[in-house]
């Protein structure tokens, strides 16, 4: 049993991992998509002031964008919460896509489903096997980001919120990755880009609405406002918001940028142990799934 | 062993294109069991169904007991199943090949170490271990493509128009290495547009035709309906070929039969037995003016038209 499961993790994970990183098509989107963070980081660094400024927010609690410009880690708090979720997840979608599609155009796939063993092993597989290959350029790109502010601003950004903006955009890209593979398990191969794109837009559109309809529910049922508007940052049921959720408490104190008292903040590396569980045994079960067609 | 039973497949927006129209056909265990039909006859499609990796639209089959779609995991640890269009490009070497497929089938280290050393021992390929897949000839990628089928060590053979553009030592070879699989109890399914492979292989043969199975033969009923030995042609393209030349002709060995066609004169042959050359110095005993001699492979609409005659 144990072997059933692990030699085809080992087997497509290995396979996937050296076609990712030999595929142009995700090596040149990677560079493209690189020096659209890196060159906006060190254009945002080039504007940095130095002073805090009083944020515009509600209860003149500054938002992300508030604290933009002030100082290294404004600045990639500002990248963080404003650029980096609505740039990166194409990455994961792309290296998921073309994944999926070269085994169906070889007809690899449709010959793994006539082996004797479970699901689980080719799903884990292929999703570790493309992360593995994914986590390089975005290790590359995130530090990239930090070097550029640096070499602009000749000043790193607080090393808490470094380090913790690198491992969230991996976190993020694995979420991404993992649900266009789950995406794809399904959805004939044309449909697989388009739909991971909406999903795309609606994390991204559901948490900037899902956070103002917070804000303004919460205030009007008598919590306090400031903290409300800070804390609706982060929510559980997008991508975007778990990548907040795990990015506010490392933002340095003195940007005046509070998290607030809010429980999800606590409880967000669990949601995203949650989602990453959940779309996996989903993504395996429909990988699975014997097709019509 | 294998039954199927009104077995209906279709594709496209609304199920438009019909692949498969309510076959039917069982295999019984142990048997070596032909598919033979054109292109797009639905045999594919059959192997498929079969291999669990495509759904039927509706009728249901069976392998050793166990349906397919509600119990495709017994069914997968039967079958080998070998693809038509075997793709190796993704893999550096013929054993990193092996071993992906040898891992898919859940073995551990050391089994498949032994499977692929003994698969690669049975159908010689422990050269072709080392090499690249891209520079395989097609006998080569078609072997690789079995050893693949059988590492799992199935009672069940699927196998998709293996013999399709190989040489004729490879044919050989593989004619050989399916007797010597069938003679270790497992059931060979195969599917082939050629009647030569039916005869050289098979013991029973399912006739598809537009996704119909016309009617399930054994191959000796077959042979006997369409004419035996009727399974290649040679074509002597010349106008006037004499009576004692016609008589020649028939004697050679390997000629089953001779008609005369309005620009040419066809032989009915045995392809392993005949001899172009005999039948080159034939002709020029008898002095007959020729403008070339060509071969071909008795075509589907010749089974066909007998089968209908």
């Amino acid at each position: 049993m144990f072997d059933s499961i692990l030699q085809p993790a080992i087997a497509y994970a290995r396979k996937d991992f050296l076609e990712a990183i030999r595929d142009r098509r995700l090596i040149a989107v990677s560079i493209i998509l690189g020096a659209i963070l890196i060159g906006t980081s060190a254009a945002v660094a080039s504007f940095m002031v130095s002073t805090t400024t009083p944020g515009s927010g509600a209860g003149n609690v500054p938002d992300p964008f508030d604290v933009w410009l002030n100082g290294t880690s404004g600045v990639l708090t500002g990248i963080a919460f404003g650029v980096t979720t609505v740039v990166l997840p194409f990455l994961p979608m792309l290296a998921a896509s073309r994944g999926l599609e070269r085994d169906r155009a070889r007809g690899i796939y449709q010959l793994s489903l006539a082996k004797p063993i479970p699901p689980w092993g080719p799903a884990l597989g292929k999703f570790v096997g493309l992360y593995a290959a994914l986590a390089i350029p975005t290790v590359a790109i995130s530090g990239g980001v930090v070097f550029a502010i640096y070499a602009v601003a000749g000043a790193f950004p607080s090393g808490g919120l470094l380090g913790v903006f690198v491992g969230a955009s991996v976190i993020l890209v694995g979420l991404y990755l993992l649900l266009t593979l789950c995406v794809g398990a399904f959805l004939p191969q044309e449909l697989v880009g388009p739909l991971a794109l909406l999903v795309w837009v609606g994390f991204n559109a559901l948490e900037q609405t899902g956070f103002y309809i917070t804000a303004r529910f919460m205030t009007i049922l008598g919590a306090d406002q400031a903290v409300t508007y800070q804390s609706a940052w982060t929510d559980l049921a997008t991508f975007t918001g778990l990548y907040h959720g795990l990015l506010a408490p490392a933002v340095p104190g003195e940007l005046g940028f509070v998290v607030g008292t809010f429980d999800v903040a606590q409880v967000v590396p669990w949601a995203i142990l949650v989602w990453f569980v959940g779309v996996y045994f989903a993504y395996a079960i429909l990988l699975w799934r014997m097709p019509s067609r | 062993m294998i039954e199927v039973q009104d077995l209906v497949k279709t594709f496209g927006f609304r199920g438009t294109t019909t692949a498969l129209d309510h076959v039917t056909f069982s295999v019984p265990d142990r048997a070596r069991f032909g598919l033979l039909g054109a292109s797009a006859s639905g045999k594919s499609t059959v192997l498929r169904i079969l291999s669990t990796s495509l759904r039927p639209t509706s009728g249901s089959a069976r392998v050793g007991g166990h349906d397919i779609v509600e119990e495709p995991d017994k069914v997968r640890k039967q079958i080998g199943y070998m693809p038509q269009d075997a793709e190796m490009r993704a893999w550096s070497t013929g054993r990193d090949y092996l071993r992906f497929w040898a891992r898919m089938c859940g073995l551990s280290a050391e089994a498949q170490r032994e499977r692929i050393d003994h698969v690669a021992g049975f159908l010689s390929l422990e050269a072709a271990l080392e090499q690249d897949p891209p520079s395989y000839t097609v006998d080569l990628q078609r072997a690789m493509s079995l050893a693949q089928a059988i590492l799992s060590d199935p009672k069940v053979l699927l196998l998709d128009e293996l013999l399709e553009g190989v040489s004729e030592s490879g044919r050989r070879f593989f004619l050989g290495r399916f007797e010597q699989l069938a003679s270790e109890g497992r059931t060979l399914v195969m599917s082939t547009p050629l009647l030569a492979d039916v005869r050289a292989v098979c013991d029973q043969v399912a006739v598809m035709s537009e996704g119909h199975v016309t009617r399930v033969f054994t191959v000796t009923e077959l042979l006997r309906k369409i004419g035996e030995g009727k399974d290649a042609r040679v074509f002597i393209d010349a106008e006037d070929v004499p009576a004692e030349a016609i008589a020649a002709l028939r004697t050679l060995k390997g000629v089953v039969d001779v008609r005369i066609a309005p620009t040419s004169t066809i032989l009915y042959v045995t392809p392993t037995e005949i001899e172009m050359e005999a039948i080159r110095r034939t002709l020029e005993a008898h002095r007959v003016s020729f403008r070339g001699i060509r071969t071909a492979q008795l075509k589907l609409g010749d089974v066909f038209s007998a089968l209908n005659a």
